[in-house]
């Protein structure tokens, strides 16, 4: 091998790279050993070398910079991205989520109405069950001098209402004999109310024959369960007739019980005598049928059906058929508020579940009147059996809370008063 | 955050010369490697010159065929950090208690020497800015990361690894002229 050799095949180059064979390489370094020329050459060829490598070293050093920055870049805007859809569906679905929760889980006031007349179509429903009807104690004769009017009329209530629950495929003709009723009571408040309130009923009535007849045998179904179950829930069916309200000067609405109610207390929370005793419901109440009328009434709009269309919900409310369903939907409707405005007070939600009861005066046990859900659309009703602590208080427990209220009339008349009992 | 990517796949990436793996390993290491370097007495910007050299040598020693990844590339990756760390304490240790001596009986390069090889390489740079693009890129490919001219030849382009050798011998020519050129003008 000599200097010739070595530089036409680039073996210095290759000696530095160190890609020669082991034979080139002891070839090569021993004639380097021995060649000034071939030293220097080496010499060279490493300074260019080296030379090479610091420029490519420098040069790729900034290019990772560059694409480092650039990469940067491009995981930054992959995270906006992605913060930005994160966002996009919380607006699309949590938002809307969060807002159905929160609509469903509070309740405007204006809203009871329709949920009380959602009771008032259970109650209604389960009122035509047959098998009720056929046990009801038929109203014992009596001299006609020995009763007083109004317990007359306590039998031609329970009368019609029978009549009415043995006809209840035919819900025109119960219609006809209810304002027969009305009539024939001389009260004010069927003659009070407009004509197109009876047209409205009578429409939203045909629309509902149809499905009623399905849904009042389950009801009856549910209804005989639930009796069976509750063995202690024995109650008078002629406990729900009332009377209709009728208004004092002062403009309140005034209801009164049935005298066979008072008469099944007994003394010892019970009126004593036949008078009727009264429920006082504020005007303006909200879900008072009763109130509503008057407002409507008292209101520049007397001649728009006050029934026809809620206001408030957008929904179309239904006509009482029978002062039995009036009674119950003052009732129920203050039950709801009375509810709401404890849990207000309380600062607690509203509850999911509460049942209402009632303590009775002569057997001192406490009678489940009805089962609210969370939502209140769905009102589990079992049945009515008005007891009174004495003339004038109502008590109330709820079971979710544990807390009894008693609701006091005055005697007066003029206003209820809801006190904290424990 | 820095895509998922396998560690073959990133070898196999720096084979066919996909560049944009410079900056994602960069980021991918950045952390661990700035947290040893700054908690070992560095600065960031010595925790990024590690980290650059780190690529560096990973880029070079993935460039040949013999390389074979035995262990996770990070790992890798910051063993070479370390050990780049380390010389580089030891270089600076080593200025500071020696203070540029001249003597050259140890047999190893002097500072002086240092400074000369800084010269000769800040002159080959100058030359190799003064060759055409081409050039520069295919000598920095073949010297630098040493390259063989079949790659070479797919990188740039060339009809195959002969044409490559051939453009390389005239860019090394090339090269050596305008060295010349500058030294004449050095003189001069």
């Amino acid at each position: 091998m000599d200097c010739t050799e070595i530089n036409r095949s680039e073996m210095h180059e290759l000696f530095l790279l160190e890609r020669l064979s082991s034979d080139e390489l002891a070839a090569y370094q021993k004639h380097v050993a021995t060649c000034s020329d071939c030293q220097k050459r080496q010499s060279y060829e490493i300074n260019i070398l080296a030379g090479i490598r610091a420029a490519g070293k420098s040069a790729m050093k900034e290019e990772i910079k560059q694409l480092a920055r650039e990469e940067q870049a491009v995981v930054s805007n992959r995270r906006a991205l992605t913060l930005k859809l994160a966002a996009a569906a919380f607006i699309c679905v949590l938002a809307p989520t969060m807002l159905y929760i929160y609509k469903t889980s509070i309740k405007p006031l204006g809203k009871m109405p329709v949920l009380a007349e959602q009771f008032v179509e259970d109650d209604l429903d389960d009122s035509l069950d047959d098998s009720i009807v056929e046990d009801m104690p038929a109203p014992a004769p009596e001299p006609a001098k020995e009763k007083s009017a109004l317990g007359g009329q306590a039998s031609a209530d329970y009368l019609e209402l029978r009549d009415s629950k043995l006809h209840r495929t035919n819900p025109q003709r119960s219609l006809q004999k209810s304002k027969k009723q009305e009539a024939e009571l001389g009260l004010s408040m069927v003659e009070e109310a407009p004509l197109q309130l009876e047209e409205a009923g009578n429409e939203i009535l045909e629309a509902e024959t149809e499905g009623r007849a399905d849904r009042d045998k389950n009801m009856r179904k549910e209804t005989v369960a639930r009796k069976n179950i509750n063995g202690d829930l024995d109650l008078p069916d002629d406990a729900l007739d009332s009377k209709p309200a009728v208004e004092d000067d002062q403009g309140i609405q005034t209801l009164t019980f049935s005298d066979e109610l008072k008469k099944k207390d007994g003394p010892a929370g019970a009126p004593k005598g036949n008078q009727p005793q009264p429920v006082t419901v504020p005007p303006g109440k909200v879900g008072s049928l009763a109130s509503k009328m008057k407002s409507d009434t008292v209101s520049s709009k007397p001649q728009e059906a006050p029934y026809s269309t809620d206001s408030t919900s957008g929904r179309r409310a239904r006509r009482p058929e029978t002062q039995l369903m009036h009674w119950r939907y003052v009732l129920d409707a203050r039950v709801v508020d009375i509810i709401r405005a404890v849990s207000e007070e309380s600062g607690t939600g509203f509850p999911k579940t509460f049942d209402v009861q009632i303590l009775h005066p002569s057997e001192n046990t406490w009678q489940l009147i009805c089962s609210f859900n969370e939502t209140m659309n769905k009102i589990d009703q079992s049945t009515v059996d008005l007891a009174w602590l004495d003339e004038q208080t109502l008590k109330l427990t709820f079971k979710g809370q544990r807390i009894s209220y008693l609701i006091k009339t005055d005697l007066a008349r003029t206003k209820a008063v809801l006190e904290k009992a424990q | 955050m820095v895509k998922f990517f396998p560690d073959q796949k990133t070898i196999n990436r720096i084979r066919s010369n996909d560049r944009a793996v410079l900056g994602e390993l960069f980021l991918r290491h950045r952390k661990m490697v700035f947290n040893y370097v700054i908690t070992h007495g560095g600065s960031e910007t010595d925790a990024e010159d590690v980290l650059q050299e780190a690529i560096i040598v990973l880029w070079q020693k993935a460039c040949t065929q013999s390389f074979e990844l035995t262990a996770k590339l990070s790992t890798y990756v910051m063993a070479v950090a370390k050990n780049k760390w380390m010389a580089e304490m030891r270089k600076r240790k080593k200025i500071s208690d020696e203070e540029l001596p001249l003597d050259l009986s140890d047999g190893r390069l002097s500072a002086l020497d240092n400074v000369i090889e800084s010269e000769e390489s800040k002159r080959v740079q100058r030359g190799l800015q003064s060759l055409g693009e081409v050039c520069r890129e295919l000598l920095i490919l073949f010297y630098f990361e040493e390259r063989s001219f079949k790659d070479i030849a797919r990188i740039m382009g060339f009809a195959g690894p002969d044409v490559a050798k051939s453009k390389k011998y005239q860019c090394k020519k090339g090269l050596e002229l305008a060295l010349r050129k500058l030294s004449s003008k050095k003189v001069l």
